[in-house]
């Protein structure tokens, strides 16, 4: 009798179960307009995926962490949402006849986050930390081509560069650039990020959170958010729950296949999407191997079918990238390429024909997991595509440490014949993409031509567009070097992964800049 | 009992010793430079040299590591290579929270392990029996990664009773303490079954039938004690290993916890944080282990040490 008992309870609890899941009560909020103007107050909290490593951007760093400390450190100079260069801590500023020396006016009245006062000083402190070849930071090495750093008053500060240095006022809006209160600024380690900006530091918890308060002595307009906290979920589907269930605000880093689940569901969320400057690319070493022949390179790339991988493997939520690899709205320099091999495997296998590989070729493609969205996927999807042309390729994974050092290993030391990664701007300008990538002089174990590609011409017209200071001119060699570089790929771009953000109805004006930064000065919570 | 337990104590110095040189050899022959995961695949060979040199890296092995022993012996357990903060800060808050949720999921485990193992073996070949070998299996095969998004699907999205991520309160500690317990469960269960069906079958346990006892006093008070030492050593090891293995459940409920700190730390080749972290987990191993044999001698009087 007491067990039929307890099986009825037992019963009628699964029954509510059941029915609660089947009808998928999940939060179904009423998108309503809300107030026609912000509110201020309130907490909104972000959840993320990567992790903040540092709280210093003279280090290491990705574009979740830069947008987050941009919000507690100014530079000089910063990008509106478009990627426009605009004043920030400087008001104005002048390039002398020779080009080497700029003179930046400050904004007066400007305080740090510890009470004391900006000044030309200040600057110069900040400045000489990066450069401080003891400290080891970094960062320090985008900057090297500044000479000397002049306080001439207490509001004006002097850069005379080694070279004609074009962009320079890009790279001042990079946040290796932000100016630090000199509390801090004579240390090489930064744990406490003193800034000028509209939030400042209240606590960072490492693998945890880290909360930022507003400035209410910000110089210019004050947030309207009381406190911003960002936390560390690795797990993506986690990440959503927390948002419809309303114990985040904002999913910064949301999974391509997480925000088809919500749009298929007419979730209330809002869902935003924008290109992210990190372009995937499969790198070929040119020096040996099958893809020195450029006819194999472009055998390769006439196989692979990016739309529909970007279709069936993404879901969607990444584009097609026919420029070089960190290229997006807002980042200066870029070119979209028009000579790109386009998907056509009977040309394809005609090229491997007049290459002497009629039959195919075996290849081994290495790269670092788990790194980038979908990243196995995806190859795993070109591996089929180029298999049916006879290119039978090995896909061999290194978790990251391990493939960064494959990376270091020069031509002859090298065992693989492509590679694939994800490259973003980084500073903003395709230049350093560029510089990084093809000089012949970053071939490992100094940086990152890991191609190994050699091309004279390309390389001098990388380090000219370093110092012609006339965007015009400038403009004409980048794209003359990009031209060029999709001729001959090297690398052959593949996709843009998309950004994408899952936010709650509550939440308002947050700014998705070009950058992939996520700023929240003009953000507000009903 | 006390000597027995003190001669252990003078051991444990030892074995962390030989924990830590294997941990502090096995880090640095995996392929991959802390230099390079700091500075970037854009440093420099000189950049790297230097970075190496200040964290000292270059040293040989045998130096590094007395230099580190020595560091140890006065509490010191080093700076992370990557954010720069003191290994002791990072590791002491971590700990507390997975000690909390291995804990918990551990004494839920044997709660319900042990109940349930008494029953299915009290009842052996009935309905209960069958469901609860059945459950218990299923404990012990599911996945910890799919159960805990299941359970925050159920309790945390659709039925609301329970947050779904952090750790900011008790309520955040449910669901991982449960997804967390439930192979520990299944295992206990069918440990307990096991070893309760062959004290069942005593004679002792015949004669206290055949004198008239209850069922109750039979099972609680004469056969689990007899049956319990080989069910404590399963729980000792179960929590042993929840301490150090709970890295997956932690990155599904987003909890900041000694097991997540030890995976991220390996693939940013962060050796202070590694080594550190191992220590406190072997440290815990090896307490528990003591605890546990200790706890031989308390259950059954005629372990004398």
């Amino acid at each position: 009798m007491r067990t039929t008992r307890l099986w009825r309870q037992v019963c009628r609890v699964l029954v509510v179960l059941i029915v609660g899941v089947s009808i998928g009560v999940p939060v179904v909020r009423d998108v309503s307009a809300g107030p026609a103007s912000p509110r201020r107050g309130g907490t909104l909290t972000a959840v993320v995926q990567s992790q903040i490593i540092n709280v210093d951007g003279t280090r290491n760093g990705h574009s979740m962490l830069n947008g987050l400390l941009h919000q507690m450190v100014e530079g000089l100079v910063a990008k509106d949402p478009s990627g426009k260069v605009v004043p920030a801590l400087a008001t104005s500023w002048e390039i002398s006849a020779d080009q080497k020396t700029w003179t930046f006016k400050l904004r007066a009245n400007v305080r740090f986050h510890d009470g004391t006062r900006l000044t030309a000083d200040a600057v110069k402190r900040s400045f000489e930390r990066l450069l401080n070849p003891q400290y080891n930071l970094d960062r320090r090495r985008f900057y090297v081509g500044i000479e000397t750093i002049e306080a001439v008053d207490d509001l004006t500060v002097r850069f005379r560069t080694r070279e004609p240095w074009g962009p320079l006022l890009t790279y001042f809006t990079y946040i290796a650039a932000g100016i630090l209160a000199p509390s801090v600024s004579g240390s090489a380690t930064v744990t406490r990020s003193v800034g000028t900006g509209p939030f400042k530091l209240e606590q960072w918890v490492p693998g945890d959170r880290l909360v930022m308060v507003r400035n209410d002595d910000y110089w210019g307009e004050k947030a309207y958010l009381d406190r911003v906290v960002y936390r560390e979920v690795p797990e993506a589907s986690t990440r959503v729950i927390m948002v419809e269930k309303g114990e985040a605000d904002l999913d910064l880093e949301a999974a391509a296949s997480e925000v088809v689940r919500l749009q298929r569901a007419r979730s209330p969320l809002a869902i935003v999407n924008k290109p992210s400057e990190r372009g995937l690319s499969i790198d070929f070493n040119t020096q040996k191997g099958p893809f020195k022949d450029l006819r194999v390179r472009q055998a390769f790339a006439r196989a692979i079918d990016v739309e529909a991988i970007i279709k069936g493997v993404m879901f969607g939520q990444a584009s097609r990238l026919r420029a070089f690899p960190g290229c997006a709205p807002g980042v200066t320099g870029c070119y979209e390429a028009t000579n790109l091999p386009e998907y056509n495997p009977t040309k394809a296998k005609e090229l491997l024909g007049a290459a002497g590989h009629p039959d195919g070729f075996e290849m081994t493609l290495i790269y670092g997991a788990p790194r980038y969205p979908r990243h196995k996927e995806i190859l795993t999807a070109i591996q089929g595509q180029v298999g049916k042309v006879g290119i039978r390729m090995k896909l061999v994974p290194y978790e990251w440490a391990g493939y960064i050092n494959e990376l270091r290993k020069t031509a002859s030391e090298s065992t693989w014949d492509a590679t694939s990664w994800a490259w973003a701007s980084v500073i903003g300008d395709i230049a350093l993409n560029l510089s990084s990538r093809i000089l012949i002089s970053n071939q490992p174990p100094n940086c990152c031509n890991i191609m190994f590609y050699v091309n004279e011409r390309v390389d001098r017209g990388i380090k000219l567009s370093e110092v012609a200071t006339n965007p015009r001119v400038r403009e004409g060699i980048l794209k003359d070097v990009q031209m060029t570089l999709s001729e001959q790929i090297p690398i052959l771009p593949l996709l843009t992964y998309n950004v994408s953000t899952i936010a709650s109805p509550k939440i308002h004006d947050v700014e998705f800049r070009a950058d992939e930064e996520t700023w929240f000065l003009k953000a507000w919570k009903e | 009992m006390i000597q027995f337990a003190g001669r252990r104590l003078v051991t444990l110095p030892l074995v962390l010793l030989g924990i830590s040189a294997a941990v502090f050899v096995c880090v640095r022959l995996v392929p991959g430079d802390p230099a390079l995961v700091i500075a970037g695949l854009q440093a420099s060979e000189a950049e790297l040299v230097e970075i190496r040199a200040k964290l000292g890296l270059d040293k040989p092995f045998p130096a590094q590591f007395a230099i580190w022993l020595s560091q140890v012996v006065r509490g010191d357990l080093g700076v992370s290579l990557i954010t720069n903060t003191p290994v002791l800060d990072l590791i002491k808050v971590r700990y507390v929270l997975t000690f909390q949720i291995a804990a918990a999921s551990t004494v839920l485990a044997t709660l319900l392990g042990v109940v349930s193992g008494v029953f299915a073996a009290s009842r052996r070949y009935s309905a209960i029996d069958g469901v609860i070998t059945i459950v218990s299996l299923l404990g012990v095969s599911v996945p910890a990664f799919w159960l805990g998004v299941m359970l925050m699907l159920v309790f945390a999205l659709y039925l609301n009773w329970l947050p779904a991520g952090g750790a900011d309160s008790i309520l955040h500690l449910v669901l991982p303490t449960v997804a967390l317990g439930a192979y520990s469960w299944g295992i206990i269960a069918r440990m307990t079954r096991a070893s309760m069906l062959e004290v069942l079958n005593q004679d002792y346990i015949r004669t206290a039938q055949a004198k008239g006892l209850a069922q109750h006093p039979v099972l609680f008070r004469h056969a689990l004690k007899n049956a319990t030492l080989p069910v404590i050593t399963v729980i000792g090891i179960q929590f042993g290993t929840l301490l150090a293995g709970a890295v997956v459940t932690e990155s599904v409920f987003g909890l900041p916890g000694l097991g997540a700190l030890l995976v991220s730390s390996i693939f940013q080749r962060d050796f202070p944080v590694i080594q550190g972290a191992v220590l406190a987990i072997a440290t815990s191993f090896v307490l528990i282990n003591l605890f546990v044999d200790l706890t031989y001698a308390w259950v059954d009087p005629r372990i004398h040490y």
